[in-house]
């Protein structure tokens, strides 16, 4: 259950006899077991009795909290580590106690067990708080605390305990939002009374005070609120101190912790956080408190968690200093990378690496959020992929001070190409998700654009942050040697949820027995049977979970280990071999208890992310196995954003939904085969719980903020088993295991998570279980979240390039993307040696690095002027696949075939429609392996198939394709062009896939071959490869013009060319369609509606004009409608749905 | 009394009278040690514990509140007002008083007292308390309705610290029913319900303790050495057999010998207790004058 973060925490213990590090982690990882188990009806089956683990529990609490705040004699230190176990121990202890019943006990009794209840939790908490895990103290405390019956209020004692316990349970979850409430009565008054009780009246309503001086310092409304409270608290356990008070030792021992989570969480203060500048001063620290403080729509945050407080302290102000940040999933990246943002802005415009576009979008509401305080600021997101085009916002062409820009590496890599000298001011740079570095397929570029920016931003301090990485060393020795500046390692294993890793299996004793009853009856049946035996009787296997009582699964040793039996069982079956034998038949082992433990552990009121890694259509079909109960799918509870987005989702679709009837039943599915709206549906549907389960393939794992409180990894092996095998097929496995295991715990929700993992097989354990075979049928559970070497993939190339050894014929798709990346020429001052000479492929050859690059780099011009000369191409073909990032010899095919279309070309076309045809027509001239270069993975479709006919091949630039070839791609054209026109999936399903008129259109997903998930595969992989190529188009239009022979060329108002490849890849086919969709709503066919309804004038022509006017008009548009009144029925349900997602997200 | 100048000297005279007087037997049984206490009905042991109860049970309470009432509020009543009203409270104006208030406040708060007392007599007299020398002690209650336990504890064993736990309880005729509610209690220390009280009060008892012993509070949790220690009045001619064996005691977790039962059995039960209660309250302009009130 412990990473390496917690579990060093506990090497942090007092020396107490009998008190070691190993057993008190196994004994509160099997309190938490026992938690489980009694909440799903389990048992545990192996270990110590539960009274002994109580035992040992409460005596670690009382123990090691004494030692941690009590034992400090002079001051308040604390002691994290056993602050942290006290924390946890008393946090499971708590676990088990509710709150009384009502109708059991007299109104003073329920008083009394509802405060008593409350202080335990409010200990707890701010054990968590001195320990510097808050988010697990606001956890705790966000269950029912319940209410002091009027009758108890009567008890002077009582109702005064209970006010100042409101106050600390606000300094527990330090919400700095609560506002103090007035005393019950005034301690004089009640002196007059009682003396005891005027006494306790006059301690509690200082303790009282404290918190909320503390509370107002944080959130900044006085400049020495901490110290007051301090003094406040100290007076306080000062005169029960001095006078030995025993009678109000409740108080003192409240007053004491609450002193020392002051101390600990008050160097941790945002607001401490030093400005950029002194400039700044005022307007960051308004940024500052505005971040405590939170707003409706942005949680507070008035402390920084470990990895940001050592980012402030290790880079700022500035930032100064590069940062190498590796630390666990949900361990505050986005805050840490927020503030370094936040400085960035202050003197230059601040860049942001994501690995997804959907992440793109998430970081820049998250910023547009948590920047409406700092004056000045903007934040923008370039969406899409790399295809080249020229409009201006698409690329980060001029970016003023103040802005932060959001994109994928790919799209930064276009903009590094197309603008490079926009760079000179950006003053930050975060990657997130820093390890794509390392990703066979991303990383190259990945790799060039760092290096890129590094040669163009001498003043850009680089954040790197990464979950998976572990060796964050590397890194920072490249950006520090590369920079000349200086860099520091952020490594904090630290994260606010524990995880237990659990393998499940069958109870091997039942199974057998099971199996052995089933086989005697397919032998002896007690029935005979007509026809043919049967030869398969099916059984129910018992499901067991083994889990590590450490945390990654490194022990061997069986204490280590605890074994719990569940409620929930898989069938599987005997079956008689064709030798007579029994043949054990474990088909549907991994999807029959994925969804069997899922609904289960749902239906207990844990919210659980099962991710079926192997196959993504098996998302589907699982879920449509798991009934989750009436009574809870009853009272499921209605959310405006999800209908909204599935009613967008059906109008794209043009059929039905096949998401819509899982989420009615309360389970979200996450897959490729999703469109945008559906996986954002699902997302806030699983987030909002209105949804209590997500089947979810591997790749969620990436970025997306979807924890939960139990993770089923039904099996282990990852994608195409083809490529399991490989290293690359071996290092994505383990990493996205690894994401997914670390996926488990929520904080706010639940401070404990379980990730349960099922085998590929069933394993059959038995006491003591075999954890040795359960290791090696998933390895990934022995490693720790931070596993992957993240190394480069560009050093393969520069080898070859260094060696001699590259050749542009038989390069892989590395090597050509940095053929296409690095330029043959300098572009403005840069050219490849200087990128090269920072790239990390270059550091690892540190003695010689310089005299590499220059080695490099002109190997590179001579390989390329060699090729060039070689294959006659004109020169001007390098800056064509330099802009555009794609290999060489396609984009000089693909002038070949523009060439051959050329004397065809009446005019230049002046529509985007005209400059599709034309392009289909170049199409259809491209090489058959050039063309399949672009098409990628074949589409089965009996109107399109003949275009991945392997007898139809060659490279030849002058070939003449066959009719069937041509027609091909006339019918490619005719099905893009109802995608472009407006049209649903459905209709351009019906065409690729010959579906006859009168038949429906089989809406499911639980196979890929079925026309929906064929449709959207489609569209999302063929027509952004065509987009790409059709940014060649506007490239090489850029340096060769196309137009007939003597034809004068266009003014430049006219820019159909540019839109092509956007529009393309969006469905649009005109400019005002692709200006709603790209500035209005990224949703296509509202988008086509929205610009019928309000065109954009003509004079308004430049993109940027373009883009404002559309903001305005959609702004317009939205206040037209006041939600308060009833819809307008003739409006189009997707335009009110589309208004809906709009305002919801506003 | 006379010539006592302080609080202290008439405390320490009550001491040593009551050291005198009190007569103890102690009977080990296979659930728990009995200590059968006697002589406390002796004219010269009732007026010192009359003393006792007014100045270590109210008058101490009093003047701590006091004290900290000065520091957090700048004020409060006057040291013999306070007395005097919480004497009223606790015992009553006169022993006119109703059954419930002196089965269920009065004689139990003066068994408590009595227990205080015990556990204070223990460091000189064997078989009063747990079994090691008593390091510090919690107050009496002034509200014995409160729902804390009675007397917490800190005693010595094997250089250790360890905890006891001190419940009271009087009654004229039911007094077997009120050992079982003392088990009860010791039974939900074991269970761990009573822990977050126990950490409150140890807390506060460690500033009563040299620092070399405030050094062995934290292992104290730790190693969870613990004795209860139950204290019984009950009339003489009831049928209370202090010394059978206890199945509710034998099943708590701590094992006989740190079972301790305090048993006080009084031959004229309600006589003792009005009797006590009057020399408190005539006690009290003494004490008062003592501090320096009226």
């Amino acid at each position: 259950m412990f990473g390496r973060g917690t579990a060093n925490l506990f090497n942090e213990l007092p020396a107490l006899n009998g008190l070691d590090a190993a057993t008190a982690r196994r004994m509160l990882s099997t309190a938490y077991l026992d938690i489980v188990a009694a909440r799903t009806a389990g048992e545990r089956r192996s270990g110590p009795e539960r009274e002994q683990v109580s035992d040992y529990l409460r005596r670690l609490a009382s123990a090691v909290e004494s030692y941690a705040v009590f034992d400090s004699l002079h001051g308040m230190e604390t002691r994290d580590g056993a602050a942290f176990v006290a924390a946890e121990a008393l946090a499971l202890v708590a676990e088990t106690t509710t709150l009384p019943d009502p109708t059991d006990v007299d109104p003073m009794e329920i008083g009394h067990r509802i405060v008593e209840r409350t202080a335990l939790l409010v200990e707890a908490s701010l054990l968590y708080l001195i320990a510097g895990f808050e988010p697990n103290g606001a956890t705790l405390l966000s269950q029912e605390l319940g209410a002091l019956p009027a009758a108890a209020r009567q008890n002077a004692d009582l109702e005064y305990m209970d006010w100042a316990l409101t106050g600390l349970v606000a300094l527990s979850r330090l919400d700095v939002q609560a506002d103090g409430v007035a005393a019950p009565a005034e301690p004089s008054e009640l002196l007059q009374l009682n003396l005891a009780s005027g006494v306790r009246a006059a301690l509690l309503q200082r303790l009282g005070a404290a918190v909320f001086h503390y509370l107002g310092w944080l959130r900044g409304d006085s400049d020495d609120g901490a110290g007051r409270a301090r003094a406040e608290l100290s007076s306080v356990t000062r005169a029960i101190a001095a006078q030995k008070a025993d009678q109000h030792a409740d108080i003192f021992h409240l007053a004491r912790m609450a002193d020392a989570a002051v101390a600990a969480t008050s160097p941790r203060a945002v607001r401490g956080i030093p400005a950029p500048n002194e400039d700044s001063e005022a307007h960051y620290r308004a940024y500052l408190l505005g971040r405590a403080r939170g707003t409706a729509r942005t949680r507070g945050r008035p402390v920084l968690w470990p990895a940001a407080r050592a980012y402030v302290v290790g880079c700022l102000p500035g930032p100064h200093s590069h940062a190498v940040v590796s630390v666990p999933t949900g361990a505050g990246k986005s805050f840490l990378a927020e503030i370094a943002v936040s400085q960035g802005l202050a003197t230059g415009w601040a860049l942001y690496l994501v690995p997804t576009n959907a992440l793109a979008n998430q970081v820049r509401h998250d910023l547009e959020r948590a920047f409406e305080s700092l004056d000045g600021t903007q934040v923008r997101a370039f969406l899409g992929g790399d295809e080249y085009t020229t409009l201006s916002e698409e690329h980060a062409a001029q970016v003023p001070v103040g802005t932060a820009v959001v994109m994928t590496p790919e799209k930064c890599a276009l903009a590094l190409r197309l603008a490079p000298e926009a760079f000179s001011n950006c003053r930050v740079c975060v990657f997130d998700e820093c390890h794509l570095l390392a990703d066979g397929t991303r990383g190259v570029l990945a790799e060039l654009v760092v290096s890129h920016i590094l040669t163009l931003a001498q003043d850009c301090r680089f954040l790197l942050m990464s979950a998976m990485m572990s060796n964050p060393e590397d890194i920072k020795a490249w950006i520090k040697s590369a920079s000349g500046s200086a860099a520091v390692v952020i490594r904090r294993p630290w994260r606010p949820t524990r995880t237990m890793r659990g393998v499940v299996g069958v109870d091997g004793p039942q199974a057998e027995e099971a199996g052995q009853a089933a086989w005697t009856s397919l032998v002896h049946p007690a029935r005979p049977r007509r026809g043919r035996p049967r030869r398969r009787m099916p059984f129910d296997a018992a499901h067991v979970v083994v889990a590590n009582l450490q945390g990654p699964w490194s022990q061997t040793e069986d204490v280590e280990y605890a074994l719990v039996r569940l409620p929930t069982s898989t069938q599987l079956a005997v079956r008689r071999a064709d030798t007579g034998q029994a043949q054990l038949d474990r088909s549907g082992w991994i999807n029959g208890t994925s969804a069997a433990l899922t609904a289960y552990l749902a239906t207990r009121g844990f919210s659980v992310l099962a991710f079926l890694p192997s196959n993504p259509h098996h998302c589907f079909s699982v879920a449509r196995e798991v009934a989750l109960p009436d009574e809870l799918v009853a009272i499921r509870p209605q959310h405006e954003l999800v209908s909204a987005l599935m009613t967008i989702a059906e109008d794209e679709l043009g059929v039905a939904s096949a998401l819509r009837e899982l989420l009615d039943r309360r389970l979200s599915v996450h897959t490729a085969a999703l469109l945008d709206a559906e996986k954002i549906a699902s997302e806030v549907a699983f987030q909002s719980g209105m949804s209590l389960a997500m089947f979810a393939t591997g790749t969620l794992a990436q970025g997306l903020n979807l924890p939960a409180s139990v993770v089923v990894i039904g099996g282990t092996a990852v994608g195409d088993r083809r490529e399991a095998n490989t290293p690359e097929g071996r290092r994505r496995t383990r990493s996205q295991l690894l994401n997914a295991l670390g996926r488990a715990g929520r904080a706010g929700f639940a401070n404990h998570g379980l990730a349960l993992v099922v085998t590929d097989q069933p394993m059959f354990f038995q006491l003591p279980p075999d954890t040795q075979a359960a290791r090696q049928e998933a390895a990934f559970l022995v490693e720790e979240d931070d596993s992957t070497v993240v190394d480069s993939r560009l050093q393969t190339f520069v080898e070859a390039v260094l060696g001699g050894r590259l050749d542009i014929d038989t390069a892989s798709a590395e090597e050509l993307v940095a053929l296409s990346y690095l330029p043959f020429e300098p572009i403005g001052e840069i050219s490849a040696e200087h990128i090269l000479r920072r790239s990390y492929a270059l550091h690892r050859r540190e003695l010689t690095r310089d005299e590499d690059a220059a080695r490099a780099a002109a190997e590179l011009v001579r390989v390329g002027q060699e090729y060039v000369e070689r294959v006659a191409a004109p020169e001007w073909i390098t800056t064509v696949a330099y802009k555009t990032g794609l290999p060489f010899l396609l984009c000089l095919r693909v002038n070949q075939a523009l060439e051959r279309v050329r004397p065809n070309v009446a005019r230049r076309p002046s529509t985007v429609g005209g400059w599709r045809s034309l392009f289909f027509k170049k199409m259809a001239l491209l090489p058959p392996q050039r063309a399949r270069e672009v098409l990628g993975k074949e589409v089965k479709s009996s109107q399109i198939e003949v275009l991945w006919n392997p007898n139809i091949a060659g490279d030849n630039p002058q070939w003449v394709p066959p009719p069937t070839w041509v027609a091909a791609w006339e019918a490619l054209e005719r099905i893009v062009s109802l995608y472009m026109d407006g049209e649903p999936l459905a209709v351009l399903a019906r065409t690729l896939f010959a579906i006859p008129p009168d038949a429906p259109v089989d809406s499911e997903r639980t196979s890929g071959a079925r026309p929906i998930p064929r449709t959207i595969r489609f569209v999302n992989k063929l027509l952004e490869r065509l987009s790409r190529l059709a940014g060649a188009l506007v490239a090489i239009d850029e340096v060769a013009p196309i137009a007939p022979a003597g034809e004068a060329l266009p003014p430049p108002i006219d820019a159909s060319l540019s839109y092509l490849p956007l529009a393309l890849r969006y469905g649009c086919t005109s400019r005002d369609e692709l200006a709603w969709f790209r500035f209005g709503l990224r949703f296509r066919r509202p988008a086509h509606i929205l610009a019928r309804m309000f065109p954009v004038p003509h004079e308004v022509i430049e993109d940027a004009e373009v883009q404002s006017w559309v903001r305005q008009q959609r702004a317009s548009w939205l206040r037209q409608h006041d939600p308060e009144l009833p819809a307008d029925p003739g409006e189009d349900p997707s335009l009110a749905a589309a208004r809906a997602v709009l305002t919801s997200r506003a | 009394m006379a010539g006592c100048e302080t609080l202290e000297d008439l405390l320490g005279e009550a001491l040593t009278t009551l050291e005198h007087e009190l007569t103890v037997q102690i009977t080990e049984v296979a659930s728990h040690v009995v200590t059968t206490i006697g002589g406390l009905e002796a004219d010269s042991a009732v007026c010192a514990f009359a003393t006792y109860a007014l100045v270590a049970g109210i008058g101490q309470a009093v003047r701590m509140n006091l004290a900290i009432a000065a520091e957090m509020l700048g004020g409060g009543p006057q040291f013999a007002d306070a007395l005097r009203r919480d004497v009223e409270q606790i015992i009553g104006r006169s022993n006119a008083i109703t059954n419930d208030f002196r089965e269920d406040q009065r004689d139990p708060w003066f068994t408590e007292c009595l227990g205080h007392l015990l556990l204070n007599l223990s460091r000189s007299v064997g078989g009063l308390g747990p079994p090691g020398p008593v390091q510090a002690l919690t107050l009496v209650h002034t509200d014995v309705r409160d729902h804390g336990m009675d007397l917490v504890g800190l005693h010595l064993e094997q250089a250790l610290l360890a905890l006891n736990v001190a419940e009271a309880k009087a009654s004229e005729n039911h007094a077997s029913n009120h050992s079982g509610a003392t088990a009860r209690l010791f039974a939900e220390v074991d269970a761990g319900t009573r822990d977050k009280e126990i950490r409150g009060k140890v807390q506060v008892l460690r500033e009563a303790l040299p620092a070399e012993r405030q050094a062995l509070v934290s292992p104290a949790f730790w190693h969870g050495q613990r004795a209860y220690v139950a204290v019984i009045s009950y009339g003489q001619v009831s049928t209370f057999a202090p010394t059978k064996r206890r199945p509710t005691y034998a099943a708590l977790a701590v094992g006989a010998d740190r079972v301790r039962l305090l048993a006080v059995p009084l031959s004229d039960y309600r006589q003792f207790f009005d009797t006590l209660a009057d020399r408190v309250r005539a006690l009290v302009p003494v004490v008062a004058a003592l501090v320096g009130g009226s």
